[in-house]
C-alpha cells in the first residue's frame, strides 16, 4: 500500500514527466527530435522504464483517488476541525442537536445520515469519476501506443480494377472493380484543389468480397485495409502486345514519367484539358477524367510533343499505337496492428471524460460532518474546489441561520 | 566567473559557441521561472499563517544571483574586450570597471533603506522568483545583444511537437492525409496543426506559474472576525488583510503583463512578415514570347514554400508578380495585387503581399490569404496569372501576363484614400 501511495503521488508523476520532458528537450539539440524521442521511449530500456512508470503512476493515482472517495468518513472532533470551515453552535438560538442540523440540511437536497459517532451529509461524490476516466483513457492510449510501436506491420501494393491479384501478408487479393467520383467535365480554375471523396475498391479474397475505401480503414480477416493513392492504368497496344502504363497524373498538372513503348524513350505524361474557359480574369481548364486526353513530351527535349486520348490511336515516334480505355489503379495499404482497437477505445474514453467534466452531475463534492461536542453540535464543511467561496457560504449559512 | 570566461581571448576561444551559450541561458531562465512552483508548494502565498516569515537560504540566494549575472557578465566581458581592441586596452578595462561600480552604487547606497522596505510585503518566495523569471524572459537576448528570446524557441518547439504528434496519431490510426484523397478528421487535424493550438499551449505553459501563485494569494478567505466584539476592529482586521492581498498580487499582475508583452513580441518573431525583393525577369531568348522562371535557382528551389516576387518590364509598365509553392506541391502564380485593394501610388509600403507562416498577407488591408487558395480568384486573393510548368521551369506567356495586368489596371478598386 505504501508503494501505491508513492508511485501514485503527484510528486512521482511530476518527476517522471519532468524526466521525459528533459529528455525531449535534450533531443531538440539534434536532428528529428520527435522521431528520436519516440524511439527512445518505445525502444530503449530507460525510456521504457519511464514510460511504464508513468502509466503505472496514472493507474495508481486513479486507484488512490477512488479509494479515498469511497472510504467512509469517521465523524470526530478532530475530523470536523480539520475541514475547511467549522462552527460550534453554543448559542441557544441555534441548533442544539444533530437532528436539528439534519433537518436544516435536508431542506436543500442533502441527505444527512446520523451514525453513532455523528452526522454525515455528502453531495457530488461522483466528482471523482471524470478524472479517473480521463486517467484511464490516457493510460489506455499510452499502452496502445507502446503495443503499436512493437507489433504494427504494414504492407502496400498496387492493384488495378479487374487486374492481377497481389499478395499482402501471405493473402492473395484482387480488385474486382474500382470506383470514384471523377467526372468527364472537371473544371479546374487556376490550379485549384482537387479532392476525391467517393473512392472505393471492391476486393476479392477467395470467395469473400470486401470493399476498401480511401476514407476509414476497414477490417477484414484480421487486417486493416485502406486506399492510400490512386492513378490511371493506361493500356497501350502495339503489334499485338499490350503494355499497361501506371500513370500518376492526379491532380491535373501532375507529371508522370513512363515509356509508352519499349525502345521509344521516356516521355513525360500530363493530363491535357479538353478546353479552356475564360471569364474576365478567370481562366479554367476542363478535363475529362474518365476518358482522359494526354500530353506526351519526350524527356529532355522541347519538340516532339504528342497529344493522345484514351481509346484512340496515336503515333509515338514512328510507331502507331492503340490506346485502350483508361482504368484506375489504387495503392492498397494493409496493416496488422492488434493495438488499434485499444487506441481507438482510449481516444473515445478520453473524449467521454472531457464530456463528463462539463456535466453538472459530476461537479465538485461537498461534505458536512457534525458531532456533539461539550453538549452542543460542532459542524464542519468542506468543498472539493472553490474552498474560499465554500467558507464564505458556510459562514453566511451559519450566521444567518439559512439552510445551505 | 562570467567575466573571466568572456574576457581573455584564450579562454573565450575554448568556450562553447554562441548557440550553446544561448541554449544554456534558455535552460537557466526556464529553471528560475518554474522553480516558483516548488516554492509555492513549500512556502504558500507568502502571507498569513502559512508563510509569515519566509527566508531563502544563503545557498539559494547565491544560486539565484549566479544565474542572474553569469551570462550578462560574460557578454559584458566580450563587449569590453572588443572595445579594448578598438579604443586601447587600459582605457576600456578601466571604463568598464567604472561603469560597473557606478551601476551598482545606487544599490549599495540605498541598501539600508531597501532592507527596511520589507520585500516580503510584496513578494512571496514563489512570486519573487516568478517575477524575476518573467523579467528574464522579457529582457532575454539583451545579454547576447541579439533578439533571441526563449519564448520564440519554446513556441517553435511547441509547433514542431504538435505537428509531429498529430501526424503520428494520424499514421497510427491509419488515416494519414493525402494530396487529393480526403481522410477522416482531416479538417480537425489541419486545425490542430495550425500554430493557434501550439501558441495556446505555449501561452498556457508560461502563464500557469504566475497564475497559480496569484490564485493562491486570492484563495485565502477573509479572517474570521466573529469573536471580535468591536465593529471597527473587525473592519480594520479585514481591511489589513485585503490590503496585504493587493500588495502581494501587484507584482504578479506586473509579471503577467510582462509575459503578455513578451508573447506579443514573440508572435512577430515566430511568424515575421516576410517580403522578398522582386527579381527582375525578362522575355526568354530560348522561348520568345514567354517568361521562363526556373524552379530551382541560386535562391534554392520552390519546395521551401517561400514567397518569391518578380518584376517584368513591358514598355512603360512595371508588372510585379509573385510565385509560391503550395503545401500540396502545386504552384501558385499571381499578380502582386488583388481585385479590391488600391493603395495610393505613393504608399508603396502598403502595396502587394508579404508572407507570414502559411499565409500571404495583403499589406493594405492585412487580410490573411491561405496559401492553398493562391490561383483562386476573387476577394482579396492575388489576381491569378496563367502559367505552365515545363521541364522544371515556370513558363508565363508575355501576352497573358500583360493582358491580366491591363485588365487589373482597368478594374475599379476601392481603398483609394490611402
Amino acid at each position: 500500500m505504501r508503494a501505491l501511495y508513492i508511485i501514485g503521488s503527484r510528486w512521482a508523476m511530476a518527476a517522471i514527466t519532468l524526466a521525459m520532458g528533459s529528455v525531449y528537450v535534450a533531443m531538440t539539440f539534434g536532428e528529428s527530435p520527435y522521431t528520436r524521442f519516440t524511439d527512445f521511449i518505445f525502444h530503449s530500456p530507460l525510456g521504457l522504464a519511464l514510460y511504464c512508470g508513468l502509466v503505472i503512476s496514472l493507474v495508481a493515482m486513479s486507484v488512490l483517488a477512488v479509494v479515498r472517495r469511497i472510504r467512509p468518513i469517521a465523524p470526530s472532533v478532530d475530523a470536523v476541525r480539520s475541514m475547511d470551515a467549522h462552527v460550534h453552535f453554543t448559542d441557544p438560538q441555534g441548533p442544539d442537536s444533530l437532528e436539528g442540523i439534519a433537518q436544516w440540511l435536508a431542506t436543500s437536497g442533502f441527505r444527512p445520515r446520523i451514525v453513532p459517532q455523528g452526522l454525515l451529509a455528502r453531495r457530488g461524490a461522483l466528482s471523482v469519476l471524470p478524472g479517473t476516466v480521463l486517467r484511464a483513457g490516457v493510460a489506455l492510449v499510452m499502452v496502445a501506443l507502446l503495443m503499436g510501436a512493437h507489433m504494427r506491420q504494414e504492407q502496400q501494393a498496387i492493384v488495378a480494377g479487374g487486374g492481377e491479384s497481389v499478395v499482402l501478408f501471405d493473402r492473395e487479393v484482387r480488385a474486382v472493380s474500382i470506383s470514384s467520383d471523377i467526372s468527364s467535365e472537371y473544371l479546374q480554375v487556376g490550379k485549384a484543389d482537387f479532392v476525391l471523396q467517393g473512392l472505393s475498391a471492391l476486393m476479392l479474397e477467395g470467395h469473400a468480397e470486401f470493399r476498401v475505401t480511401g476514407w476509414y480503414p476497414v477490417s477484414h480477416g484480421g487486417l486493416y485495409w485502406r486506399i492510400v493513392h490512386m492513378g490511371y492504368v493506361q493500356p497501350v497496344e502495339h503489334g499485338g502486345v499490350t503494355e499497361f502504363l501506371e500513370l500518376d497524373l492526379l491532380p491535373p498538372g501532375h507529371v508522370a514519367v513512363a515509356s509508352p513503348l519499349p525502345g521509344a524513350g521516356v516521355y513525360e505524361f500530363r493530363l491535357a484539358p479538353e478546353r479552356q474557359i475564360k471569364k474576365g480574369l478567370i481562366t479554367g481548364d476542363v478535363y475529362n477524367l474518365i476518358s482522359p486526353r494526354y500530353e506526351l513530351s519526350p524527356r529532355g527535349r522541347k519538340d516532339g510533343m504528342i497529344m493522345a486520348r484514351a481509346t484512340e490511336a496515336a503515333r509515338i515516334g514512328v510507331d502507331n499505337v492503340q490506346l485502350g480505355p483508361a482504368g484506375l489503379y489504387v495503392t492498397l495499404l494493409a496493416a496488422r496492428d492488434p493495438s488499434l482497437p485499444f487506441l481507438r477505445a482510449g481516444l473515445l474514453v478520453l473524449a467521454l471524460a472531457l464530456l463528463m467534466m462539463i456535466a453538472r452531475i459530476f461537479w465538485y463534492e461537498r461534505v458536512f460532518v457534525a458531532v456533539m461536542h461539550e453538549g452542543s453540535p460542532l459542524l464542519g464543511y468542506s468543498e472539493e474546489f472553490y474552498k474560499k467561496w465554500g467558507i464564505y457560504k458556510f459562514r453566511r449559512w451559519t450566521s444567518g441561520g439559512n439552510a445551505p | 566567473m562570467g567575466g573571466v570566461l568572456g574576457f581573455p581571448p584564450s579562454v573565450a576561444a575554448i568556450m562553447p559557441g554562441m548557440e550553446q551559450w544561448i541554449s544554456a541561458r534558455y535552460l537557466l531562465e526556464a529553471l528560475i521561472f518554474y522553480s516558483s512552483l516548488p516554492l509555492l508548494i513549500r512556502h504558500g502565498s507568502g502571507a498569513g499563517p502559512e508563510g509569515a516569515a519566509w527566508t531563502i537560504p544563503a545557498w539559494g540566494l547565491f544560486l539565484l544571483g549566479f544565474a542572474l549575472f553569469f551570462f550578462e557578465a560574460r557578454s559584458l566581458a566580450l563587449f569590453t574586450f572588443d572595445s579594448a581592441l578598438m579604443e586601447g586596452y587600459p582605457s576600456a578595462v578601466s571604463g568598464a570597471a567604472l561603469g560597473l561600480a557606478l551601476g551598482f552604487s545606487p544599490l549599495l547606497l540605498s541598501a539600508r533603506r531597501l532592507r527596511a522596505f520589507g520585500v516580503e510585503r510584496f513578494f512571496s518566495p514563489a512570486a519573487l522568483v516568478v517575477t524575476i523569471g518573467a523579467a528574464k524572459f522579457l529582457l532575454g537576448g539583451v545579454a547576447e545583444a541579439q533578439e533571441g528570446s526563449i519564448l520564440v524557441a519554446f513556441q517553435r518547439g511547441m509547433q514542431y511537437l504538435v505537428e509531429h504528434a498529430v501526424d503520428h496519431l494520424q499514421r497510427l490510426l491509419l488515416i494519414r492525409e493525402h494530396a487529393f484523397i480526403r481522410a477522416p478528421f482531416q479538417g480537425l487535424a489541419e486545425y490542430l496543426r495550425q500554430d493557434r493550438l501550439s501558441t495556446a499551449i505555449a501561452v498556457a505553459f508560461v502563464m500557469i506559474p504566475p497564475l497559480l501563485v496569484l490564485v493562491r494569494v486570492f484563495s485565502r478567505p477573509d479572517p474570521e472576525v466573529v469573536g471580535i466584539r468591536v465593529a471597527a476592529e473587525r473592519r480594520l482586521k479585514v481591511a489589513f488583510f485585503r490590503r496585504e492581498m493587493i500588495s502581494l498580487s501587484a507584482p504578479l499582475l506586473v509579471c503577467l503583463f510582462m509575459l503578455m508583452v513578451s508573447f506579443h513580441a514573440v508572435s512577430a518573431g515566430v511568424n515575421p512578415l516576410s517580403e522578398p525583393k522582386p527579381m527582375a525577369v525578362s522575355e526568354s531568348e530560348e522561348s520568345p514570347g514567354s517568361i521562363v522562371i526556373p524552379l530551382e535557382d541560386m535562391l534554392g528551389d520552390f519546395s521551401n514554400g517561400k514567397l518569391r516576387k518578380y518584376v517584368f518590364f513591358h514598355g512603360n509598365d512595371r508588372i510585379i508578380f509573385l510565385a509560391i509553392m503550395k503545401p500540396d506541391g502545386t504552384l501558385g502564380v499571381a499578380l502582386d495585387e488583388c481585385e479590391i485593394c488600391r493603395p495610393a501610388d505613393w504608399n508603396t509600403a502598403a502595396q502587394g503581399y508579404a508572407q507570414r507562416g502559411d499565409h500571404l498577407i495583403c499589406k493594405y488591408c492585412m487580410s490573411p490569404i491561405a496559401i492553398p487558395t493562391v490561383n483562386k480568384p476573387g476577394g482579396c486573393n492575388p489576381i491569378p496569372v496563367p502559367f505552365e510548368v515545363q521541364e522544371g521551369n515556370i513558363e508565363i506567356t508575355v501576352a497573358d501576363i500583360v493582358r491580366v495586368h491591363k485588365a487589373a489596371r482597368a478594374l475599379v478598386k476601392k481603398g483609394t484614400h490611402l
